[in-house]
Protein backbone atom coordinates (compact mmCIF):
# COMPACT_ATOMS: atom_id res chain seq x y z
CA UNK A 1 0.00 0.00 0.00
CA UNK A 2 1.25 3.48 -0.85
CA UNK A 3 3.04 5.10 2.12
CA UNK A 4 1.08 8.31 1.50
CA UNK A 5 -2.16 6.44 1.86
CA UNK A 6 -0.97 4.99 5.17
CA UNK A 7 0.01 8.47 6.34
CA UNK A 8 -3.49 9.70 5.54
CA UNK A 9 -5.00 6.80 7.42
CA UNK A 10 -2.90 7.75 10.46
CA UNK A 11 -4.22 11.29 10.22
CA UNK A 12 -7.76 9.97 9.97
CA UNK A 13 -7.25 7.89 13.08
CA UNK A 14 -5.76 10.87 14.93
CA UNK A 15 -8.77 12.99 14.15
CA UNK A 16 -11.25 10.38 15.22
CA UNK A 17 -12.08 9.03 18.61
CA UNK A 18 -11.31 5.50 17.41
CA UNK A 19 -8.52 3.53 19.01
CA UNK A 20 -8.19 0.97 16.25
CA UNK A 21 -8.74 0.85 12.50
CA UNK A 22 -8.26 -1.91 9.95
CA UNK A 23 -8.36 -1.38 6.20
CA UNK A 24 -8.25 -4.17 3.63
CA UNK A 25 -7.44 -3.37 0.04
CA UNK A 26 -6.92 -6.24 -2.36
CA UNK A 27 -4.44 -8.58 -0.68
CA UNK A 28 -3.10 -6.07 1.76
CA UNK A 29 -4.38 -5.15 5.19
CA UNK A 30 -3.30 -2.23 7.31
CA UNK A 31 -4.12 -2.25 10.99
CA UNK A 32 -3.58 0.89 13.03
CA UNK A 33 -4.11 1.21 16.74
CA UNK A 34 -3.20 3.54 19.53
CA UNK A 35 -3.30 3.35 23.29
CA UNK A 36 -4.03 7.00 24.09
CA UNK A 37 -4.15 10.36 22.39
CA UNK A 38 -0.98 11.53 24.11
CA UNK A 39 1.11 8.64 22.86
CA UNK A 40 2.77 8.98 19.47
CA UNK A 41 1.00 7.10 16.72
CA UNK A 42 2.34 3.56 16.58
CA UNK A 43 4.14 2.42 13.48
CA UNK A 44 1.68 0.97 11.01
CA UNK A 45 1.75 -2.78 10.60
CA UNK A 46 1.32 -4.06 7.09
CA UNK A 47 0.15 -7.65 6.77
CA UNK A 48 0.14 -9.75 3.65
CA UNK A 49 -3.28 -11.26 3.51
CA UNK A 50 -3.67 -15.04 3.58
CA UNK A 51 -3.76 -16.68 0.11
CA UNK A 52 -7.48 -17.15 0.30
CA UNK A 53 -8.80 -13.69 0.89
CA UNK A 54 -12.17 -12.89 2.25
CA UNK A 55 -14.40 -11.29 -0.32
CA UNK A 56 -14.21 -7.56 -0.30
CA UNK A 57 -17.35 -6.00 1.12
CA UNK A 58 -19.73 -5.34 -1.70
CA UNK A 59 -22.10 -2.45 -1.96
CA UNK A 60 -24.76 -4.81 -0.66
CA UNK A 61 -22.95 -5.21 2.64
CA UNK A 62 -24.95 -4.00 5.63
CA UNK A 63 -24.44 -0.33 6.26
CA UNK A 64 -22.02 0.45 9.01
CA UNK A 65 -23.15 2.40 12.04
CA UNK A 66 -19.98 4.45 11.80
CA UNK A 67 -20.53 7.74 9.99
CA UNK A 68 -18.61 8.01 6.75
CA UNK A 69 -15.37 9.86 7.35
CA UNK A 70 -14.25 12.08 4.56
CA UNK A 71 -10.58 11.58 3.90
CA UNK A 72 -8.57 14.78 4.23
CA UNK A 73 -7.11 15.63 0.86
CA UNK A 74 -5.56 19.00 1.60
CA UNK A 75 -2.64 20.32 3.61
CA UNK A 76 -2.98 20.16 7.36
CA UNK A 77 -2.12 22.98 9.74
CA UNK A 78 -1.18 21.45 13.09
CA UNK A 79 -1.00 22.82 16.60
CA UNK A 80 2.58 23.64 17.60
CA UNK A 81 1.75 23.09 21.28
CA UNK A 82 -0.65 21.75 23.85
CA UNK A 83 -3.28 24.34 24.71
CA UNK A 84 -6.76 25.67 24.07
CA UNK A 85 -7.91 26.46 20.53
CA UNK A 86 -9.57 29.82 19.88
CA UNK A 87 -11.06 30.66 16.50
CA UNK A 88 -11.40 34.39 17.15
CA UNK A 89 -9.29 37.14 18.77
CA UNK A 90 -11.92 37.65 21.50
CA UNK A 91 -15.15 35.82 22.38
CA UNK A 92 -17.46 38.31 20.68
CA UNK A 93 -15.27 38.91 17.61
CA UNK A 94 -15.56 37.33 14.19
CA UNK A 95 -13.42 34.21 13.67
CA UNK A 96 -10.03 34.74 12.03
CA UNK A 97 -11.06 32.46 9.15
CA UNK A 98 -14.13 30.59 7.92
CA UNK A 99 -14.55 27.50 5.77
CA UNK A 100 -14.24 28.44 2.11
CA UNK A 101 -12.12 31.48 2.80
CA UNK A 102 -8.88 31.98 0.85
CA UNK A 103 -5.75 32.43 2.92
CA UNK A 104 -2.19 33.45 2.15
CA UNK A 105 1.04 32.40 3.81
CA UNK A 106 1.32 34.34 7.07
CA UNK A 107 -2.39 34.95 7.58
CA UNK A 108 -3.54 34.35 11.15
CA UNK A 109 -5.78 31.28 11.36
CA UNK A 110 -6.40 30.98 15.11
CA UNK A 111 -4.86 31.32 18.54
CA UNK A 112 -3.77 28.55 20.87
CA UNK A 113 -3.63 29.55 24.52
CA UNK A 114 -1.13 27.82 26.75
CA UNK A 115 -0.90 29.00 30.33
CA UNK A 116 -2.47 32.37 29.46
CA UNK A 117 -0.04 33.05 26.63
CA UNK A 118 -1.81 33.45 23.33
CA UNK A 119 0.03 31.93 20.39
CA UNK A 120 -0.97 33.26 17.03
CA UNK A 121 -1.04 30.43 14.50
CA UNK A 122 -0.28 31.54 10.97
CA UNK A 123 -0.89 29.71 7.73
CA UNK A 124 2.12 28.07 6.17
CA UNK A 125 0.17 27.47 2.99
CA UNK A 126 -1.70 29.46 0.39
CA UNK A 127 -5.11 28.09 -0.43
CA UNK A 128 -8.68 27.77 0.70
CA UNK A 129 -9.87 26.63 4.14
CA UNK A 130 -11.51 23.29 3.45
CA UNK A 131 -12.26 22.21 7.00
CA UNK A 132 -11.78 23.44 10.55
CA UNK A 133 -11.05 20.30 12.51
CA UNK A 134 -11.47 21.54 16.09
CA UNK A 135 -14.06 23.59 17.90
CA UNK A 136 -13.65 26.96 19.56
CA UNK A 137 -12.47 26.54 23.15
CA UNK A 138 -11.45 22.91 22.66
CA UNK A 139 -8.22 21.60 24.21
CA UNK A 140 -5.69 20.58 21.56
CA UNK A 141 -2.69 18.30 21.72
CA UNK A 142 0.74 18.92 20.26
CA UNK A 143 0.69 18.29 16.49
CA UNK A 144 -3.09 17.88 16.40
CA UNK A 145 -4.50 18.91 13.00
CA UNK A 146 -6.43 22.20 13.26
CA UNK A 147 -7.20 23.15 9.67
CA UNK A 148 -7.27 21.52 6.29
CA UNK A 149 -6.29 23.79 3.45
CA UNK A 150 -6.76 22.90 -0.22
CA UNK B 1 -1.27 62.47 39.87
CA UNK B 2 1.77 63.63 37.93
CA UNK B 3 2.05 62.72 34.28
CA UNK B 4 4.54 60.08 33.18
CA UNK B 5 7.88 61.61 32.12
CA UNK B 6 8.37 59.84 28.81
CA UNK B 7 11.62 61.75 28.09
CA UNK B 8 13.19 60.35 31.26
CA UNK B 9 12.19 56.84 30.12
CA UNK B 10 13.61 57.46 26.64
CA UNK B 11 16.95 58.56 28.15
CA UNK B 12 17.21 55.23 29.96
CA UNK B 13 16.31 53.08 26.97
CA UNK B 14 17.88 54.71 23.92
CA UNK B 15 17.27 51.70 21.67
CA UNK B 16 13.57 51.48 22.48
CA UNK B 17 10.85 53.32 20.61
CA UNK B 18 9.02 54.78 23.61
CA UNK B 19 5.58 56.23 23.08
CA UNK B 20 3.20 57.80 25.53
CA UNK B 21 -0.45 58.47 24.78
CA UNK B 22 -3.25 59.89 26.86
CA UNK B 23 -6.06 57.64 25.67
CA UNK B 24 -5.96 54.54 23.54
CA UNK B 25 -8.28 51.60 22.88
CA UNK B 26 -5.65 49.07 23.95
CA UNK B 27 -1.86 49.34 24.16
CA UNK B 28 -1.59 45.65 23.29
CA UNK B 29 -3.07 46.20 19.82
CA UNK B 30 -0.97 49.27 18.98
CA UNK B 31 2.58 48.71 20.24
CA UNK B 32 5.24 48.25 17.55
CA UNK B 33 8.12 45.78 17.55
CA UNK B 34 11.05 47.12 19.56
CA UNK B 35 8.69 49.52 21.25
CA UNK B 36 7.24 50.46 24.59
CA UNK B 37 3.80 52.01 24.59
CA UNK B 38 2.42 53.61 27.75
CA UNK B 39 -1.11 54.95 28.08
CA UNK B 40 -2.86 56.97 30.79
CA UNK B 41 -6.21 55.48 29.93
CA UNK B 42 -7.49 52.51 27.94
CA UNK B 43 -11.00 52.59 26.60
CA UNK B 44 -11.07 48.88 25.83
CA UNK B 45 -8.23 47.46 27.86
CA UNK B 46 -7.82 43.74 27.41
CA UNK B 47 -7.68 40.99 29.92
CA UNK B 48 -7.72 37.32 29.06
CA UNK B 49 -10.17 36.37 26.27
CA UNK B 50 -11.93 39.70 26.13
CA UNK B 51 -12.24 40.22 29.88
CA UNK B 52 -12.09 43.94 30.36
CA UNK B 53 -9.12 45.41 32.21
CA UNK B 54 -10.20 48.61 33.92
CA UNK B 55 -7.82 51.52 33.35
CA UNK B 56 -9.28 54.78 34.64
CA UNK B 57 -7.39 57.89 33.58
CA UNK B 58 -4.03 58.40 35.31
CA UNK B 59 -4.65 55.85 38.09
CA UNK B 60 -2.73 52.89 36.66
CA UNK B 61 0.41 51.76 34.99
CA UNK B 62 -0.62 50.42 31.66
CA UNK B 63 1.94 49.45 29.06
CA UNK B 64 2.83 47.07 26.27
CA UNK B 65 6.37 46.09 25.41
CA UNK B 66 7.06 44.18 22.20
CA UNK B 67 10.33 42.35 21.63
CA UNK B 68 11.80 39.77 19.27
CA UNK B 69 13.06 36.63 20.99
CA UNK B 70 15.39 34.07 19.40
CA UNK B 71 13.37 31.10 20.63
CA UNK B 72 10.39 29.35 19.04
CA UNK B 73 7.04 29.67 20.82
CA UNK B 74 7.17 25.99 21.75
CA UNK B 75 10.13 26.72 24.04
CA UNK B 76 8.54 29.71 25.73
CA UNK B 77 6.35 27.80 28.18
CA UNK B 78 6.74 29.54 31.52
CA UNK B 79 7.85 32.84 30.00
CA UNK B 80 4.81 34.59 31.52
CA UNK B 81 6.02 33.55 34.97
CA UNK B 82 9.33 35.34 34.32
CA UNK B 83 7.34 38.49 33.52
CA UNK B 84 5.33 38.19 36.73
CA UNK B 85 8.54 37.76 38.71
CA UNK B 86 10.16 40.79 37.06
CA UNK B 87 7.16 42.79 38.28
CA UNK B 88 7.52 41.35 41.78
CA UNK B 89 11.27 42.16 41.88
CA UNK B 90 10.52 45.72 40.78
CA UNK B 91 8.10 46.15 43.68
CA UNK B 92 10.67 44.71 46.08
CA UNK B 93 13.27 47.16 44.82
CA UNK B 94 11.13 49.95 46.26
CA UNK B 95 9.84 48.03 49.27
CA UNK B 96 11.68 44.79 50.10
CA UNK B 97 9.01 43.51 52.48
CA UNK B 98 6.04 44.27 50.23
CA UNK B 99 3.21 41.76 50.67
CA UNK B 100 2.98 40.20 47.20
CA UNK B 101 1.81 36.74 46.16
CA UNK B 102 2.05 35.17 42.71
CA UNK B 103 -0.81 33.16 41.30
CA UNK B 104 -0.03 30.69 38.52
CA UNK B 105 0.68 31.47 35.83
CA UNK B 106 1.00 35.25 35.89
CA UNK B 107 -1.19 37.21 38.31
CA UNK B 108 0.00 39.34 41.22
CA UNK B 109 -2.01 39.47 44.43
CA UNK B 110 -1.86 41.13 47.80
CA UNK B 111 -4.02 40.10 50.73
CA UNK B 112 -6.15 37.92 48.46
CA UNK B 113 -6.80 40.75 46.00
CA UNK B 114 -5.42 41.02 42.48
CA UNK B 115 -3.55 44.25 41.72
CA UNK B 116 -1.64 43.45 38.53
CA UNK B 117 -2.31 41.42 35.40
CA UNK B 118 -0.17 40.29 32.53
CA UNK B 119 -1.26 39.42 29.02
CA UNK B 120 1.10 37.91 26.48
CA UNK B 121 0.70 37.36 22.75
CA UNK B 122 3.22 35.37 20.74
CA UNK B 123 3.64 35.55 16.98
CA UNK B 124 5.98 33.14 15.21
CA UNK B 125 8.55 34.76 12.93
CA UNK B 126 11.10 33.39 10.47
CA UNK B 127 14.07 31.28 11.62
CA UNK B 128 12.37 30.12 14.83
CA UNK B 129 12.15 33.64 16.24
CA UNK B 130 9.09 34.79 18.14
CA UNK B 131 7.61 38.22 18.53
CA UNK B 132 6.57 38.60 22.17
CA UNK B 133 4.01 41.22 23.07
CA UNK B 134 3.96 41.77 26.82
CA UNK B 135 1.04 43.71 28.27
CA UNK B 136 1.20 44.75 31.92
CA UNK B 137 -1.51 46.48 33.89
CA UNK B 138 -0.98 47.61 37.49
CA UNK B 139 -3.58 49.27 39.67
CA UNK B 140 -1.75 52.27 41.16
CA UNK B 141 -4.11 54.76 42.77
CA UNK B 142 -7.63 53.63 41.94
CA UNK B 143 -10.27 55.08 44.27
CA UNK B 144 -12.25 52.92 46.65
CA UNK B 145 -15.29 53.22 44.44
CA UNK B 146 -13.33 52.26 41.32
CA UNK B 147 -11.92 49.22 43.10
CA UNK B 148 -15.37 48.24 44.32
CA UNK B 149 -16.85 48.53 40.82
CA UNK B 150 -15.04 45.37 39.67
CA UNK B 151 -16.89 42.13 40.37
CA UNK B 152 -13.81 40.42 41.81
CA UNK B 153 -11.66 41.55 44.76
CA UNK B 154 -8.97 43.89 43.47
CA UNK B 155 -6.65 46.39 45.10
CA UNK B 156 -3.88 48.87 44.38
CA UNK B 157 -0.20 47.95 44.33
CA UNK B 158 0.90 47.28 47.94
CA UNK B 159 3.54 50.02 48.25
CA UNK B 160 3.34 52.29 51.30
CA UNK B 161 5.72 54.88 49.85
CA UNK B 162 5.07 54.94 46.14
CA UNK B 163 7.80 56.12 43.78
CA UNK B 164 6.66 58.08 40.74
CA UNK B 165 5.17 55.90 38.01
CA UNK B 166 8.07 57.03 35.79
CA UNK B 167 10.60 55.64 38.29
CA UNK B 168 8.64 52.43 38.58
CA UNK B 169 8.40 51.91 34.80
CA UNK B 170 12.15 52.49 34.32
CA UNK B 171 12.90 49.90 37.01
CA UNK B 172 10.29 47.51 35.58
CA UNK B 173 11.74 47.56 32.04
CA UNK B 174 15.25 46.93 33.43
CA UNK B 175 14.05 43.97 35.50
CA UNK B 176 12.03 42.68 32.56
CA UNK B 177 15.12 42.76 30.33
CA UNK B 178 17.14 40.94 33.01
CA UNK B 179 14.46 38.29 33.53
CA UNK B 180 13.96 37.74 29.79
CA UNK B 181 17.70 37.24 29.37
CA UNK B 182 17.80 34.85 32.31
CA UNK B 183 14.85 32.91 30.89
CA UNK B 184 16.52 32.64 27.48
CA UNK B 185 19.71 31.30 29.06
CA UNK B 186 18.40 29.06 31.83
CA UNK B 187 14.67 28.66 31.38
CA UNK B 188 12.50 28.72 34.47
CA UNK B 189 14.87 26.73 36.69
CA UNK B 190 16.72 29.69 38.14
CA UNK B 191 13.48 31.56 38.79
CA UNK B 192 11.39 28.86 40.48
CA UNK B 193 12.82 29.18 44.03
CA UNK B 194 11.79 32.84 44.05
CA UNK B 195 8.33 31.88 42.80
CA UNK B 196 7.89 29.31 45.54
CA UNK B 197 8.52 31.93 48.24
CA UNK B 198 5.58 33.98 46.96
CA UNK B 199 3.33 31.20 45.69
CA UNK B 200 -0.31 31.98 46.46
CA UNK B 201 -1.38 28.40 45.71
CA UNK B 202 0.85 26.66 48.27
CA UNK B 203 -1.21 24.27 50.36
CA UNK B 204 -4.43 24.96 48.45
CA UNK B 205 -7.11 22.73 47.05
CA UNK B 206 -7.66 23.72 43.46
CA UNK B 207 -10.37 23.51 40.90
CA UNK B 208 -9.12 23.80 37.34
CA UNK B 209 -11.78 24.96 34.91
CA UNK B 210 -11.80 25.04 31.14
CA UNK B 211 -11.38 21.31 30.66
CA UNK B 212 -14.23 19.06 29.62
CA UNK B 213 -14.90 18.63 33.29
CA UNK B 214 -13.47 20.57 36.20
CA UNK B 215 -10.35 18.97 37.67
CA UNK B 216 -9.95 18.92 41.42
CA UNK B 217 -6.68 18.42 43.20
CA UNK B 218 -4.24 19.45 45.83
CA UNK B 219 -1.60 21.92 44.63
CA UNK B 220 1.85 20.35 44.57
CA UNK B 221 3.95 22.95 42.74
CA UNK B 222 5.20 24.09 39.35
CA UNK B 223 7.07 21.88 36.87
CA UNK B 224 10.31 23.10 35.19
CA UNK B 225 8.15 23.78 32.11
CA UNK B 226 5.86 26.04 34.11
CA UNK B 227 2.99 23.55 34.34
CA UNK B 228 0.72 23.37 37.35
CA UNK B 229 1.25 20.13 39.26
CA UNK B 230 -1.88 18.79 40.94
CA UNK B 231 -2.32 15.74 43.09
CA UNK B 232 -5.55 14.36 41.67
CA UNK B 233 -7.41 11.11 42.23
CA UNK B 234 -5.16 9.69 39.48
CA UNK B 235 -1.89 10.83 41.05
CA UNK B 236 0.22 13.92 40.42
CA UNK B 237 -0.42 15.31 36.95
CA UNK B 238 0.85 18.42 35.11
CA UNK B 239 -1.63 20.92 33.62
CA UNK B 240 -0.83 23.70 31.27
CA UNK B 241 -4.16 25.29 30.61
CA UNK B 242 -7.36 26.14 32.32
CA UNK B 243 -8.56 28.73 34.75
CA UNK B 244 -7.55 28.22 38.36
CA UNK B 245 -10.10 28.77 41.06
CA UNK B 246 -9.29 28.24 44.68
CA UNK B 247 -11.52 26.20 46.93
CA UNK B 248 -11.51 27.00 50.59
CA UNK B 249 -10.15 24.30 52.83
CA UNK B 250 -12.69 23.44 55.45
Amino acid sequence: MDIRKIKKLIELLEQSSLTEMEITEGEETVKLSRTSQAAPAPAPQVYQAAPVTAPAPSSNAPASNEPAVEEPAGLLVRSPMVGTFYASPSPDAEPFVKVGQSVNVGDTLCMVEAMKMFNQIESEHKGKIKRILVENGQPVEFDEPLFEIE
Amino acid sequence: MEAIDIDAIRRHFKHLKCDYVDTIASTQNSVKLGGLLIAEEQTSGQGRRGNQWLTPHGQSICLSYKILCGMPASQLAGFQMAVAMATLVTIEQFEPAADVQLKWPNDLYTNGQKFAGILIHLTPKQAANTEINIGIGINWTLSESELAAVDRPISNIPLQQKPTRTEFIIALIKHLNDHIQQFEQQGLDALLPKWQKHDLLTGQSIELLGHQQAIHGQYVGISPQGELLLDTSEGVKPFNSGQVTLRLNH
